[in-house]
């Protein structure tokens, strides 16, 4: 199981268009938006789940590029000690 | 005199003891804010300054500080701690430097050699408050960042300075939004 | 009232992970917010920013001094400088205060009828003129003197040089740096032929083991030993080495703390240099090719009043004979002698003679405060000769600067009874022929023979053998070794005194007139730190009512003087660059180059030599001193007569001038606090600093206290030959002093430790040994 961040690259203009097609697909959430670029959290179960996500958001059409920026799963999460903040 | 003025009189006249009572009590406190802003110039020569240590030390090597000043500490409300009660250690907005008295110079007493009439840079803005006009826009930033640029340490950890912790808990970046503005900046006028 | 929200684990991964997407994606998020965040902030605050050394110790760390309305606000450290990288210390950061005590000179003060009374700057200079005419036409040229300051900018110090030099015509002037630096000078002088350390701060961030003669670095130079620990933060295996006679806060980050009877570090520099050739660890060629050995006299005195000066001659030797002298300091010997284990003497020997180590030795007042400081400044160039751990980054040795511009102005400028700009003495008529050329004036009117040194010249002052005198940014009825004697003879003789200061101080009490100086960026002006970087600065508030700029009453005087030719610059603004320019001739060509004025307002200062816009870092090492040829591979080209070779000296250990006895058991060592300048005359009206050491104190070694039955925090008195003073006493407080040793600050002016030092000193540089006297202590 594992949260990923992608940063998606997208044709300037079309960022709400590619957030709605985003609000569609499940496990997915649109966490940030820019000028070309949308940050995606996705959240499975299974890691064959996260790399089939992945397809179907490069298959958009607007989205010029992906990129995985970070992850993590569970260990890591259990490891964040987020009391301190 | 009918018993409805006598009962009119008294009612009057308990309000106004009231009122007597209260501001007697309330008058010159200050809001959190300001005691908080106040609490933290009297550690600071100016808004950028090492704050003095406002407490006595036993060593002097940074192993001995961070034990309370890498994480913080919340001590109990009822501790008397620096003769205060509710107190904290702050956490560290630059852990890196390790040679702590170096620049936070010790308090051994309040004496005086002779008066001094330096008029420092100090930040007077008080919280953001969110109207229709202003939503959406970012406060500024009155203060400058060298030495502490970790936003955290005062506005979001668990020993933040309670009145400056924002509503949005924390984001992305906080310098990209928040710029710096010179009108939440007073200076002190002459004679003051 | 709560404010923070409840996040969990996933959530706040989320948002960590979007900031951190958002950082690689760059400022195109958010082009709601239009103007991209300036890169430097400091920029954006409506505060006026400008660069300026800091006024306070050698170090020289650049500071940002934030100005509104014509006042100094804020202060923040100069990310830009490559001597302290945005980091400052405590005095640093407060800065800003120094300008504005309450009590701080706005106009001139003459005494008339034992009072100080108001006047104007004119009636004060037509005054001053005067007097010094009189005692001129009447007592001859001698018959005056300056006194000035490694506190003094470039252009004070040239100012007030050639004013006296060449225009009345005598070595009449000295500074306070005779009392801090003198036996680095000649140490450096004797050694190399040329003043001046060799190495820079760089040496800090790559050597391997850091040696410590005697000086308390984290306390003095707080920031450059930050830099050394900071380094080894980064590389765990640097070794800290501390030579000391108390436990300090240096110690605390030391690895290997060596506590040393006081005078016996010649004795231990010996040991170590035969260490290092008896376990073959010399590295001959390098001796071979670029040294020479040789012996002076020895038993010189310790130039104590009424005691006649022996003549001092040297003579080259042989490496046999330096061979066969210092195989007397063996190991045990030098334990014996200095009460540090042999085997530490050992352990450290073995750090300089281990080829692979990269080694730097630091000192400052414990080497120069010493009867026979010019000895032990010859020691340590010796055991870095005879390894070749010289001029080479990270390995050399370094003699670190007190005073912001002893370098910059009294040792380069040539401010001392001897000295001419660029290096030169009096006492070579090529020099004075120079000088005199440059500025225009007769030939002959520079006398060859120095005069006086500050000793001297306050003996002289107090036997009324001196007649007038000008005391420029010093304080010296606070910092004059055994000072009662000299305010007698001043109080009984009343010599003509001149003051130009900032505060009330003990000196500007004896004064006949007080002029208000502007100090700091009050006025424009250079400093010459420790590694050799001149830096400049511009006016940045105005002084306070008619205070004006050193150089700009000497000037003023010196014109009313009829010296009006050697001063073409008529208004302050012109004189710092006036003034600048022409001293900067002087340093062309012999090794101690300027770079232009113009340059130093860019950059955050340059190191000389600076040759083609470039600075020097390591002098004489081919490749990065331009002075040194192609082929030479080193070249100590300040020793033209001795083949462009560094001398090695035979220097014996010699017992202190005053060692504890039976009466005063005791030995009295004085220094520096972080907190406070010197004598604090600045540094106490700073509310934060005042407040970390209110007043002076005694350490006494905590079983020496038991023994005595002194209890932490009650007052004891210190008693010497000369004088007693009541002080309180400290124990195991920020510093823990050897048994038997006795530590006092000098920084309170109403506890005079002076009042109970010895004004022996070091009979080739005249400097003051304020490190080692006797004293008792006894109840009060």
């Amino acid at each position: 199981m594992a949260i990923n961040i992608l940063l998606a690259a997208v044709e300037p203009g079309n960022e709400q268009h590619v957030i709605n097609t985003l609000n569609n697909i499940s496990h997915t959430e649109v966490t940030a938006q820019g000028e070309g670029y949308i940050i995606i959290a996705t959240d499975n179960e299974k890691s064959e789940d996260d790399f089939n996500l992945m397809e179907t958001i490069r298959s958009i059409e607007e989205v010029k590029h992906l990129s995985l920026v970070i992850s993590a799963n569970d260990d890591a999460l259990n490891a964040l000690n987020i009391k301190d903040f | 005199m009918n018993n409805q003025c006598k009962k009119i009189l008294q009612v009057i006249g308990i309000i106004a003891v009231n009122l007597v009572i209260f501001s007697l009590f309330n008058c010159g406190k200050k809001d959190e804010h300001t005691q908080m802003r106040e609490k933290r110039e009297s550690l600071r020569a100016y808004e950028g300054a090492p704050p003095v240590i406002p407490h006595s030390i036993n060593r002097t090597t940074s192993d001995y500080c961070l034990v309370c000043h890498e994480k913080g500490v919340i001590f109990e409300a009822e501790a008397v701690v620096m003769n205060q009660k509710n107190a904290q250690a702050k956490i560290t907005p630059h852990p890196q430097w390790v040679n702590c008295i170096q620049c936070h110079g010790l308090r051994i007493d309040d004496s005086k050699f002779r008066k001094n009439k330096f008029m420092p840079y100090r930040i007077t803005s008080t919280p953001f408050t969110k109207t229709k006009d202003n939503e959406g826009t970012p406060p500024a930033m009155p203060h400058m960042l060298q030495n502490h640029d970790n936003c955290i340490v005062c506005h979001l950890s668990k020993t933040a300075y309670a009145t400056i912790i924002p509503e949005h808990g924390e984001t992305e970046g906080c310098p990209l939004c928040h710029q710096q503005n010179e009108k939440l900046i007073t200076f002190p006028e002459e004679g003051d | 009232m709560d404010k923070s929200k409840t996040i969990n684990r996933k959530e706040f991964f989320k948002k960590i992970g979007t900031a951190y997407a958002i950082a690689v994606a760059g400022p195109s998020f958010f082009s709601s917010c239009k103007e991209k965040a300036d890169p430097s902030l400091l920029e954006q605050l409506s505060v006026d920013w400008n660069k300026a050394p800091c006024r306070f110790c050698g170090t020289g760390c650049s500071v940002m001094v934030g100005t509104r309305d014509n006042k100094i606000c804020a202060i923040a450290g100069d990310k830009k400088s490559p001597v302290n990288k945005g980091l400052l210390c405590v005095k640093g950061y407060h800065l800003g205060e120094i300008l504005y005590g309450e009590d701080r000179f706005k106009k001139a003060f003459i005494k008339k009828n034992g009072a100080m009374v108001e006047s104007s700057i004119d009636e004060a200079l037509d005054l001053i003129a005067a007097k010094f005419k009189e005692s001129i036409a009447t007592n001859g040229k001698d018959s005056v003197a300056m006194y000035g300051s490694g506190q003094w900018t470039l252009q004070d110090g040239y100012a007030a040089l050639k004013f006296f030099k060449g225009g009345i015509g005598t070595n009449n002037i000295e500074a306070n740096a005779r009392l801090c630096m003198a036996s680095a000078v000649t140490g450096f002088l004797s050694t190399f032929g040329k003043d001046e350390p060799m190495g820079c701060y760089d040496d800090l961030d790559l050597g391997d083991v850091f040696v410590l003669w005697g000086n308390n670095m984290a306390e003095t130079h707080p920031v450059l030993f930050s830099r050394i620990t900071e380094n080894k933060r980064i590389n765990p295996n640097v070794k800290i080495v501390d030579i000391t006679l108390r436990h300090t806060r240096t110690s605390q980050a030391s690895d290997l703390v060596m506590h040393f009877n006081p005078q016996s570090d010649l004795a231990i520099a010996n040991a170590i240099a035969r260490e290092i050739i008896v376990n073959n660890q010399i590295k001959k060629d390098f001796v071979t090719k670029h040294t020479l050995f040789k012996a002076g006299t020895t038993n010189i005195g310790y130039g104590l009043e009424g005691v006649a000066e022996p003549t001092i001659e040297d003579q080259l030797i042989s490496f046999e004979e330096y061979k066969n002298f210092v195989d007397k300091y063996t190991l045990d010997y030098a334990e014996k002698v200095s009460g540090v284990p042999a085997a530490q003497i050992k352990k450290l020997a073995s750090y300089y003679g281990d080829p692979g180590v990269k080694i730097v030795s630091l000192w400052c007042m414990g080497m120069n405060q010493h009867t026979r400081g010019t000895w032990i400044n010859n020691l340590v160039y010796n055991i870095h000769l005879l390894t070749g751990k010289i001029s080479l980054p990270g390995s050399g040795p370094f003699s670190l600067t007190g005073q912001p511009s002893a370098c910059g102005t009294v040792r380069e400028v040539g401010t001392l009874t001897h000295g001419l700009p660029g290096g030169r003495n009096v006492k070579n008529k090529e020099d004075r022929d120079f000088t005199e050329k440059l500025w225009g004036i007769k030939s002959g009117t520079i006398p060859e023979k120095p005069s006086a040194h500050t000793i001297n010249m306050f003996r002289k002052l107090k036997e009324g053998k001196i007649k007038a005198i000008w005391i420029q940014v010093t304080n010296p009825m606070v910092t004059l070794p055994d000072r009662e004697k000299f305010l007698k003879g001043i109080e009984k003789n009343k010599p003509f005194i001149v003051v130009s200061d900032i505060y009330p101080t003990p000196t500007t009490k004896i004064a006949d007139v007080i002029l208000p100086a502007a100090m700091w960026v009050e006025r424009e002006g250079c400093f010459g730190n420790s590694e050799r970087r001149t830096q400049q600065w511009n006016k940045l508030v105005p002084p306070p009512g008619d205070a004006k700029p050193d150089s700009w009453y000497t000037i003023e005087v010196a014109r009313r003087m009829g010296y009006e030719n050697l001063f073409p610059w008529q208004k302050e603004e012109d004189q710092g660059k006036g003034l600048f320019d022409e001293y900067r001739k002087f340093t062309i060509g012999v090794g101690k180059d300027l770079a232009t004025y113009e340059q130093l307002k860019k950059e955050r200062g340059m190191r000389w030599p600076v040759i083609n816009g470039k600075e020097t870092k390591w002098r004489y090492r081919e490749g990065s001193d331009s002075y040194v040829k192609k082929g030479e591979g080193f070249s100590f080209y300040g020793n033209k007569k001795l083949q462009n070779k560094a001398i090695i000296w035979e220097r014996p250990y010699e017992p202190a001038a005053e060692e504890p006895d039976t009466e005063f058991p005791f030995w009295l060592t004085t220094g520096r606090v972080m907190e406070h300048w010197h004598t604090g005359s600045i540094t106490r009206r700073v509310e934060q600093l005042h407040q970390a050491v209110p007043e002076a104190y005694v350490e006494i070694n905590e079983e020496d206290a038991q023994r005595l039955k002194i209890k932490d925090g009650k007052k004891v008195k210190l008693v010497s030959k000369r004088g007693e003073i009541t002080l309180k006493a400290v124990i195991n407080g920020r510093a823990r002093p050897h048994k038997g040793v006795l530590f006092v600050p000098f920084f309170d002016e109403d506890l005079l430790i002076n009042k109970v030092t010895l004004d022996a000193h070091c009979p080739i540089s005249k400097q003051p040994d304020y490190k080692k006297c006797a004293v008792k202590i006894e109840k009060v």
